[in-house]
Order: C-alpha cells, then structure tokens, then sequence
C-alpha cells in the first residue's frame, strides 16, 4: 500500500503541483486547504507524512502543528513545514512545535521538496 | 476342324450369353424384367450346349437323350421369352397370377412329355446322321412353343405400335434383334442347307442368339440402368480372363492327364470341364471385382469414382456459405466429372425462379416465361431424364434448350432448387451411376443451398443494416454540422452586437459620467438628497461603464482581436499600483492590506495592462467581499521557475456548492455579503481568461466564513545572465 502524504496548504496551485510530483513517488496524496479539517483527516487516515503550509486562511501553520504534536493519535506523525517566511524566528518556533523539516517555497524546487519528503519517509 | 471352331463359337457364345444375363440380372436383381431375361440367358445357354453335344455326338443312346433335353428347355425357353416381351419395360410382371399359374403348368406338363419317350420315340439315321422319330408327344410341344414365339413377337409389335419415346426404341431394338436371328439363321443356315447343302455356316448358329440377347440386353439397360459400354467393357475383359483360364486349365489338366495316364478324354467331358472351371472364376468374388476395375481403367478413362465426387461435392457444400460461388463450384465440378458439357441451377423461393446459376449455358438462354411455367407444370415434381420422356411438350421443351436431366431439390418437400444437366461431352445418355449420383447430391444440396440463402439474407440485411446506420450517421452529421454553423453563426451574431453595442454604448455612457462630474462639481451645496441622488448616478454610470468595459473585453477576446503581448515585465510595481489603487475603498471598510513581495520576485512573461486587469479584479473583490475590518495579505514569491502571487482575504468565502462556478460567465455568489456588491458577474472570468491567455493559472480556495486564497501563477521571464 502507498504511504500517504498529507498536504494542508490553501494555495490550490501548489497543492496541485505538489500532488502531481509526490503520485510520481507512487506515493497517495491527500489535500485539504483547510487547516482544521488537516488535522482531522491526520488523525483519520494517519498519513506517513504531513507538508504543512503557515500563513494560511482559516487557523495558521503554527496552530496546526501545535494541535498535531499535542494529539496523541498525530504526534509521531513527521511534518514539514513549507512557507513563504523565510526567518529564523519562525524556524525556530515551528523546529519547537515538532516539525521535522522547514523548507522556503521560494528558494525551493519541486523535485527538492519531493527529496525532503522522500528524506522522512 | 470343323469341330474345333464349332466348339470355340459354342465356348463364345456361352460366357457371352452368360455375362450379358448376369450383367443384366445384377444391374437391377429387383426389376422382373431384368430376371427374366437373366433366366432366358442362362436357358438358352444351355440349350445351345445340348443342340452342340447332339450334333457332334455319334453315339445314339445319348443322342435321344441330348433331343429330348434339348426340347425340353426349348419350352421353357419360349415361355422366358414371352414373359420377357410381356413384362418389359416394367419392374414388376404384369402376367395376372391365374395366368402366370396356367403357364407354368402348361410349360411344365409340356416339359415332362418332352422329357418322355411320347415326343422323341428313337432315332433313325438318315444320310449317316442321327434323326430323332416324332411322337404323339410332339404337337403339345408345337402348340405351347407356337403360341408363346407368336404372342411374344405379337406383344413387341404392339408395343412397338404403341409405345412413345424411349419405349418405341426398345421394342424396336428387340424387333432387330429378332429379325437379325432369324435372318441370319435363314441367310447362313437354312439356304445354303437346303439349297447348296452346305453346312460350312451351321457352327456360326449360336452365335445369332448373342446378337438377339445383347441387343434385348441393350434395350434393358438402356432404360436408364446401365452404359452398354460397360457391358461390353467388361464382358471383353472377363472373356479375355476366361480364355486364359480355361486355356491353361485344358491344357494342365487335359494335356497333363492325357499324357501322364495315356488316356483319351472325349470332346464332351472336356466341353463339361471347361465350362465348369468358368463357373468356378466367375464366382470367385475377388477375382471378379478385380477384373472389373481393370475393365474400367482400361475402357473407361473418362469415368468417375461415384463416392469420391460425392466427397468432394459434400465438401463443396460443407467448405462454401456463398449461395453463388458454391453452385457455381458444384456445376463446374459436376461438368468436369461427369463430363457434362452445361449445367445450371435454378435457384426457387416461393415457386418461384429467383435465379439461375448457370455454367455454359447461353446467358439468357434459359430465362425465359416458359422456364418458370414448366417448373410449375413439371420441373419441380420429379426427375426428368430425356432419354426416358415420352415424346410430348417436355421432352420438346427439353429438346429446345438442351436439357438432359432436370432433378428437383427439395428440403421438407419444399423446392428450394432445380439441377439442370446438359447432354455428356462424349453424347452418352446418363446412366444408372450418374442417376444414383445425383439423386444422392440432390438431397444433401438442398440444405446446402437453404443455409447459403439464410447467409445471403442475413448478408444482404447486414449491408442493408449498415447503410441504414451510415445514412443515419450522416444525416445525424449533417445536422449537427448545421446546428453547430447555425449555433456559431449565432455566436458570431452575438459577438458582433455585444461588440457594436458595448462600443456604441460607451460613448453615451462616458458623456453621462462626464456631465455628472461637472454637475457634482459645479456647486457643492446641493440639498442632501439631490447630493445622494447624484452619488447614485455616479454608482450606477459607473457600474453601466464597468459592464460595457467588460462586455467588450470578453467580445474582444472571444472574437480573437484581444492583443497580447507578453513581455518581461516587473509584476511588483503593478501589485504596489492597484493596491493604491484599491485602498481608498479598503480604509472605507477599514481593511487591512499587508503587501508580502520577496526580494526575487521580478520580471515576469506578461502584458502589464492585463495583469493590471487581473490584479484589479482580485483586489476589488478581496475588498468588496471582505468584512469590516478585515485584512487582505497579498504575497509575491518565486516558486520553480514561476512567480506566485497569492491574494488572501479574510471574508466570508464562497460557499463550497459554488465553488465550481465562480469563473463561468455572469455568475455571482451569493453570500450574506453579495446583496450589498455592485458587479457585472463578468470580473473573474475575464480574470482568468486574461491569466490563460499571458500563458499563467489560476485557482482559488475557500473556506466558508473565513475566507478565500487566490493564486495567480504567472511564468517568470528568462533570468539574464
């Protein structure tokens, strides 16, 4: 059976672009936009890996790492942030919360994700 | 010397004789006529053995005898003789029982007199010869055999009189055969006796009788059971076997006895013997079949296997589905087997010729009205054989187009074909072997050709069926294409009046916002309410503007005359520009826009009066459907070769049942915001056609209440080195 990779991001673009590389990997790709319902489907489907997006509508990033780490159903789950923000502070904060990766969008391509996600597994 | 030839003559004679009466008798063992005449063969035979030994025997205690035998098979042989002429041509006797009881013992009291010393009392000689005396026994013997001799040749003539056809030629061969007999015995025995008194001829008699027999023979078997040509074929090849055998046999057994023991054997005893050792390989089975295959090689090139052309017309049959290339197969075959020179079906549906099949008959040569009226009338009842008709309208009808055998084929009595055979290459009649041949193909071909007709009609609905489809298709084709040109005819009518009337529009429409303006600016103490009134007249111009503007643009691009022209453009002075743009309307509902531009994100691949469009629409949206309030974040980033621009709002976001709407064209969402929006419907989707068009995406999320994510991925220009 394929892992299964969590994308909780509200850029749909992204996701898609994501989703297509990672299917590639014969890896199943689950999306949500929402930041709630990523917690939910993290507990439900408990997927190998989540990339989680910060600066999101809706509850942020940093929230939803929290309440993942804090389940106990999710704690064990790996996540990788994958924001735009690019300081040391928010690195610092989310490494804190208990993800396992912090990667820049914008400095970043997407077969290197899919190397970082290939990384955790 | 004499004696010589007269014993090879009789020797002749007799296995002639014999064969022609077996031939005839086992050619149909069934038929009446056929053992009657088997019967007469063998009684002549052996009373020409018995006239041969009293001539050349001395000895005259057996010459009574020798008499005596030979008048008493000469009754019997009277009688055959007029069972023969009355029975023939039928297949059963048509002597009435009292009569046939009445004949057989007349013949028989007659046979046991003659037997008797009544007729032959003793023998004289006269002239050195032996002369048997008559006796009172005599005149029963004359009287039966006169009446019989009498009323046989009475009975041919008559239905040589009244016979037709086929018929008429027996009896006359029969007549021949008997005045060539008695003329020849006449000619060659009784003048040169009677007149030179020259017996030179006598030993020739028997011979006479062949004639008789082989032409009676002939007449049999010509009505229809078999080639006379067989007969002689074989009858030449058995002779020639029997010479070999009886000679080795005279000589082994005669020549070696004599010699061995010193005896003389007397003429007699040898004639026994030898025609003894004839019957013996005549029934030896394997011999005789093995001669008989021999006949045929040798005098019967052109004939064929019965069994094997039967297989190959079944596999004809069994091989081909094709109505037309199966009959046409098995009339070649046929012709070329059979050796027939044409040959035809007529093929019947309903009584009726549907078609003929026709290998070397005249094109139209058979059809005609008549075809079809003689089918009906005769054809289709039962087999014609020409050579078997009575003269009459069908034999002339055959005669007239050449026809030589029509034999009906049926399938549960129903006539599904009509075979028709021209006459034989070689202008021999059919014979019994052909006849069985096809009587045999006749009722396997008409299943045949019923399932090649089942196949030619499920064929011909097939094509039927097909064509059917291929009109409807095309017609369906056709009257698509004609929707689809009148459909875009229509679009093209639309185009052209929203384009002409979006154009004509504007030019009013910026006259009224002109003149508004002026009035607005001409004094500014209008009473409240004519101050609302005009700020609503602004709005609605404004949006009346709006609407033409976008009309326009769609039309532009759906006429394709919308100009593009992607060129490396820096995108963050545009962002920077409309959101000046937009944020007068922002502070009014106290939004807050947090611009987020990475430092790489730079030139990008697009037309900049478009972005501005594009960035124009998503803005004024994030702000008109936001909440007091609220924030807009907008960021600015490279991402793998592109430039993302994400424009967020906090506010109520669309519901997820439309979500999949919000790009048609004139679609509106509805939310507890929406009443309170001016707009035309038409913003995002010019949005996103202007973003394909630059070659970029675009797509959306939304969550119910808390907002929306819009993300417009454009592709970035080439970095210069």
């Amino acid at each position: 059976m394929a892992q299964k990779i969590l994308l909780i991001e509200d850029n749909p673009i992204l996701t898609e672009l994501y989703r297509s590389a990672l299917e590639e990997k014969k890896l199943e790709v689950l999306i949500t936009h929402d930041g709630e319902k990523g917690i939910e489907i993290a507990k439900n489907q408990q997927p190998a890996l989540i990339l989680l997006d910060l600066l999101m509508i809706g509850i942020d990033g940093y929230e939803v790492l929290k309440k993942l780490k804090e389940a106990d159903e999710t704690k064990n789950i790996k996540v990788i942030i994958l924001s735009v923000i690019n300081d040391q502070a928010s690195k610092d904060k989310a490494k804190k919360l208990g993800a396992s990766d912090y990667l820049i969008k914008s400095e970043i391509e997407i077969s290197e994700i899919v190397r970082a996600v290939m990384a955790q597994l | 010397m004499q004696g010589m030839l007269s014993l090879s003559i009789l020797v002749g004679t007799l296995i002639s004789n014999l064969l022609i009466a077996t031939f005839v008798y086992k050619n149909n063992p069934k038929s009446a006529t056929n053992k009657v005449f088997g019967i007469l063969g063998i009684i002549i035979s052996l009373w020409l053995i018995i006239l041969f030994l009293s001539q050349n025997n001395p000895d005259q205690s057996s010459y009574l005898i020798l008499a005596r035998m030979s008048v008493f098979l000469a009754a019997p042989m009277s009688m055959m003789y007029f069972m023969l002429a009355h029975t023939l041509p039928h297949s059963t006797l048509q002597l009435k029982k009292r009569s046939l009881i009445i004949m057989l013992v007349a013949t028989g009291i007659v046979m046991a007199i003659n037997l008797s010393p009544y007729t032959f009392t003793g023998v004289e000689l006269s002239n050195g010869s032996p002369q048997p005396i008559v006796g009172p026994g005599m005149p029963p013997f004359g009287i039966l055999s006169t009446f019989f001799s009498i009323g046989a040749v009475f009975l041919l003539i008559k239905k040589a009189l009244f016979s037709s056809g086929v018929e008429r030629e027996q009896f006359k061969y029969i007549t021949v055969g008997i005045l060539l007999m008695l003329g020849l015995i006449i000619g060659t025995i009784f003048v040169p006796v009677v007149i030179y008194n020259n017996t030179s001829f006598v030993p020739f008699a028997p011979l006479y009788t062949v004639l008789f027999l082989g032409l009676t023979a002939y007449v049999i078997i010509r009505h229809r059971f078999l080639d006379i040509r067989l007969i002689v074929g074989r009858a030449i090849a058995f002779l020639l076997f029997i010479f070999l055998c009886s000679g080795a046999y005279t000589i082994i057994v005669f020549w070696g006895v004599e010699r061995i023991f010193n005896i003389t054997i007397d003429t007699v005893t040898k004639i026994t013997a030898v025609i003894l050792s004839i019957f013996a390989a005549l029934s030896f089975q394997p011999v005789f079949s093995r001669l008989s295959s021999l006949t045929n090689r040798i005098f019967f090139k052109g004939s064929y296997d019965s069994n094997k052309l039967l297989a190959e017309l079944t596999q004809v049959m069994a091989q081909t589905i094709d109505l037309k290339v199966m009959t046409t197969s098995i009339l070649k075959l046929l012709n070329k087997e059979m050796r027939v020179t044409k040959s035809a079906f007529l093929i019947i549906k309903n009584d009726t010729i549907e078609s003929i099949i026709n290998v070397n008959y005249p094109k139209r040569g058979l059809i005609t009205k008549s075809l079809q009226e003689y089918f009906l009338k005769y054809l289709k009842r039962q087999s014609y054989i020409f050579e078997e008709m009575a003269e009459g309208k069908v034999k002339k009808f055959f005669r007239s187009f050449d026809i030589e055998v029509s034999i009906p084929i049926q399938v549960d009595k129903v006539n599904v074909a009509v075979l028709i055979l021209g006459p034989k290459l070689s202008g021999e009649i059919y014979n019994v072997q052909d006849i069985n041949l096809l009587n045999i193909f006749a009722s396997q071909a008409g299943i045949a050709i019923q399932n090649a007709e089942s196949y030619e009609e499920i064929k011909k609905f097939n094509v039927e069926l097909e064509q059917r489809v291929e009109e409807r298709t095309r017609e369906l084709k056709e009257s698509q294409e004609r929707e689809l040109a009148k459909a875009r005819d229509i679009a093209k009518l639309k185009d052209e009046f929203v384009f002409i009337a979006s154009h004509e529009l504007r030019t009013p429409v910026t006259a009224i916002r002109g003149f508004l303006q002026l009035v607005e600016s001409a004094t500014k103490d209008y009473p409240p309410d004519v101050k609302e009134n005009l700020g609503y007249m602004a709005a609605a111009s404004e949006h009346l503007s709006q609407l033409i503007n976008d009309l326009l643009e769609i039309s532009r691009s759906e006429a394709g005359t919308m100009k593009i022209a992607v060129q490396p453009t820096n995108i963050v002075p545009i962002i920077k520009a409309i959101t000046q743009e937009v944020s007068p309307q922002a502070n009014e509902h106290k939004i807050d826009i947090n611009l987020d531009i990475h430092p790489k994100a730079g030139l990008v691949l697009i037309d900049e009066k478009k972005t501005k469009e594009v960035m124009m629409n998503l803005l004024s949206n994030a702000v008109k459907y936001n909440r007091d309030g609220g924030n807009i974040n907008i960021s600015v980033f490279p991402f793998d070769h592109n430039v993302m621009v994400e424009v967020k709002d906090r506010g109520y976001g669309i519901p997820e049942n439309q979500q999949a709407k919000i790009f048609e064209k004139f679609f509106r969402a509805t939310n507890e915001k929406t009443g309170d929006v001016l707009g035309t419907g038409l913003g995002l989707f010019i949005t996103r056609m202007l973003v394909e068009k630059m070659g970029g995406k675009i797509m959306f999320s939304s969550i119910e209440g808390k907002g929306s994510t819009f993300a417009v991925l454009l592709p970035a220009a080439p970095q210069k080195k």
